[in-house]
């Protein structure tokens, strides 16, 4: 039996797996490919030894040459989140139809075949960090030993070589795609990949908190400069911002607003921290360009997005992942819902547990965990600072391949890691034509936004070409 | 689906009415019918520990010192305290890289490396 239970560990197991066959149909081609679902063990970089069985579903275009075909690894983040969003939601060749932000279709979500799945460009592979889906720790270790930063990079390193040696997929152009916390474990990963002499091609960071600490909702007291734009975005999908910009001119919209929030919110919170309180003329373009009352600005210039999200509208709670999703607020303070969350999860657990064993003929008693409680024991520490910064290394795995290709993908409307707060860190690089940052209209998980995912999907294969041509 | 279309929160508001209800179908009872968002999240005592202990982040030449000394730190704790570095010793303590690059590191042809011949293969623009 599979736990996410921080002393939980494997005795013996097996490294058993499930090979499906299937097609899917992408821009008027059937592409059949082969789904391998199950268990390969992470061994040690150091000793060899067997330390952590991980659960992945990989997906491989049948009668490729393996050693010039790409290959992509998608994990989630949390820590302690499985993978199914980006499994069932994102490019792979089946996802959940959720019409984000519809609010109104039934549920569960139908799985459909994907129009947009990136098997035409790249093999495949989406894995489970240890502690969820069926990913488990081996004995003597634990899944806590693998609860923090560098010891989950470390694990997924020795997963990604061993996945490449024992699929002959050591020539293989490789690639790394991670959400939110899988963002800073893209760099940790990226950095130990690069050193132990596994050339990468480029890292997707989908909706990345980089570093923690310039995230004034999760890291630190500083201004909250980086979600001003979110906040705009929101405002403006809302028609509260004055003006209220169709979608359309949302990036003009949007340039203006990363400028105020430099040049003007900025230095008025640092200001106010000094003693200064701000202009008059400051809180009437703070409500102006967010659509939150002036009050509320005046009473607090520095506010974090949950006050947002409650007080855009009186009674009504936005989402964190997708503020354009609302229910009205029942919850109670300091205990809000994500509006954007509770829709579409039961959906994405009741499919991916259906679909493991149905489609892809995996079968186990345990129940497939979409989220662990490794986030109350995870250790947040790295390179000697209490949350991560992870900037460093991405810097590092660059150092060591100046032709890494790096792309950032955000949602204009997610107030879990804003778009503009990508931009900031990533610009702490410097110039750099290999580092691109790509909005899209909706949340944190742009790819369920139709259109989004599909100007997704054109972006991605663009990219993917021109990494495989550096 | 096209785009939704967009909804006057303030007048719903005010006239008191229910935005959309909560989909809570039979299929969900038993299972995780809601998933937190705590990605990303961190417990409020660290958080707090965190904002007290706050180093400000680095960036261009700065940043780029901060990698090269995480590079230096591995190369250290495999080079022991010999400070150099044989192929077959990167190659079996797990530095790869360098054991693939050996030949173009060491330029000088002395069968072993130290951390400045590969700070320089590095500024040189790697492989």
């Amino acid at each position: 039996m599979y736990s996410s239970d921080p002393n939980a560990s494997l005795a013996n197991p097996l490294e058993i797996t499930s090979v499906t066959r299937h097609q899917v149909t992408v821009d008027g081609a059937a592409l059949p490919y082969t789904a391998t679902t199950g268990h390969m063990h992470a061994l040690s970089l150091g000793t060899g030894a067997a330390r952590a069985s991980f659960f992945y579903v990989a997906y491989t275009l049948d009668g490729a040459a393996p050693a010039t075909r790409p290959v992509t690894f998608f994990y989630n983040g949390g820590p302690g989140s499985a993978t199914v969003w980006l499994h069932l939601g994102s490019f792979g060749p089946k996802r959940l139809a959720s019409g984000m932000p519809a609010q109104t279709l039934p549920t569960p979500y139908p799985l459909v075949d994907n129009a947009e799945t990136l098997l035409d460009v790249s093999d495949l592979v989406f894995v489970d960090a240890v502690g969820v889906g069926y990913s488990q720790a081996i004995a003597p270790h634990t899944n806590r030993t693998f609860y923090g930063v560098d010891a989950d990079g470390e694990v997924f390193r020795d997963f990604v070589m061993r996945y490449a040696i024992v699929n002959n997929r050591s020539s293989s152009p490789k690639f790394l795609y991670g959400e939110s916390y899988g963002g800073p474990r893209t760099a940790v990963l990226a950095d130990l990949l690069e050193s132990a002499g596994v050339r990468l091609a480029g890292v997707v960071l989908q909706s990345p908190a980089m570093d923690y600490n310039s995230n004034c909702d999760i890291g630190s007291a500083q201004p909250c400069t980086g979600f001003i734009p979110s906040y705009s975005a929101t405002g403006a999908w809302f028609s509260l911002t004055t003006p209220a910009p169709a979608t359309a001119e949302l990036p003009t919209f949007l340039t203006q607003m990363r400028t105020f929030a430099t040049t003007e919110f900025d230095p008025a919170v640092r200001a106010l921290n000094a003693g200064a309180p701000p202009s008059a003329v400051l809180l009437d373009r703070m409500a102006a360009n967010t659509g939150l009352r002036r009050t509320a600005w005046e009473a607090q210039l520095n506010r974090g997005p949950t006050y947002y999200r409650v007080n855009l509208a009186p009674g009504t709670l936005s989402g964190r992942y997708d503020t354009r999703v609302t229910l009205p607020n029942n919850s109670l303070p300091g205990q809000e819902i994500d509006p954007s969350s509770t829709l579409i999860s039961p959906s994405f657990q009741f499919r991916i547990t259906e679909y493991l064993s149905g489609t892809l003929r995996y079968t186990t008693p345990s129940t497939y965990m979409l989220l662990s409680n490794a986030i109350n024991t995870w250790n947040f520490s790295h390179d000697g600072r209490t949350l991560p910064d992870t900037l460093p290394d991405l810097a590092a795995a660059i150092v060591q391949n100046p032709r890494l290709k790096v792309l950032a993908l955000n949602g204009y409307h997610d107030v879990a890691t804003p778009f503009f707060t990508t931009e900031r860190d990533l610009a702490r690089l410097g110039t750099n034509p290999n580092v691109q940052v790509r909005n899209y209209v909706g949340g944190h998980m742009t790819y369920l936004d139709d259109n989004s995912r599909r100007q997704m999907k054109a972006d991605l294969a663009q990219w993917y070409g021109s990494a495989l041509a550096n | 689906m096209g785009v939704p279309l967009r909804i006057d929160l303030r007048s719903l508001a005010a006239a008191g009415a229910i935005v959309f209800a909560l989909p809570f179908n039979a299929f969900a009872q038993g299972a995780a019918a809601d998933v937190p968002m705590l990605d990303p999240w961190v417990p409020p005592a660290l958080k707090a520990k965190a904002a007290a202990s706050r180093v400000g982040a680095t960036q261009g030449a700065a940043l780029r010192a901060d990698a090269e000394a995480k590079l230096k730190a591995r190369f250290d704790a495999a080079a022991g305290e010999v400070g150099t570095l044989t192929r077959g010793e990167a190659a079996a303590r797990g530095l790869g890289a360098i054991a693939r690059d050996f030949e173009a590191i060491d330029r000088r042809g002395a069968g072993r490396i130290t951390f400045e011949d590969y700070r320089q293969f590095l500024r040189a623009g790697a492989p």
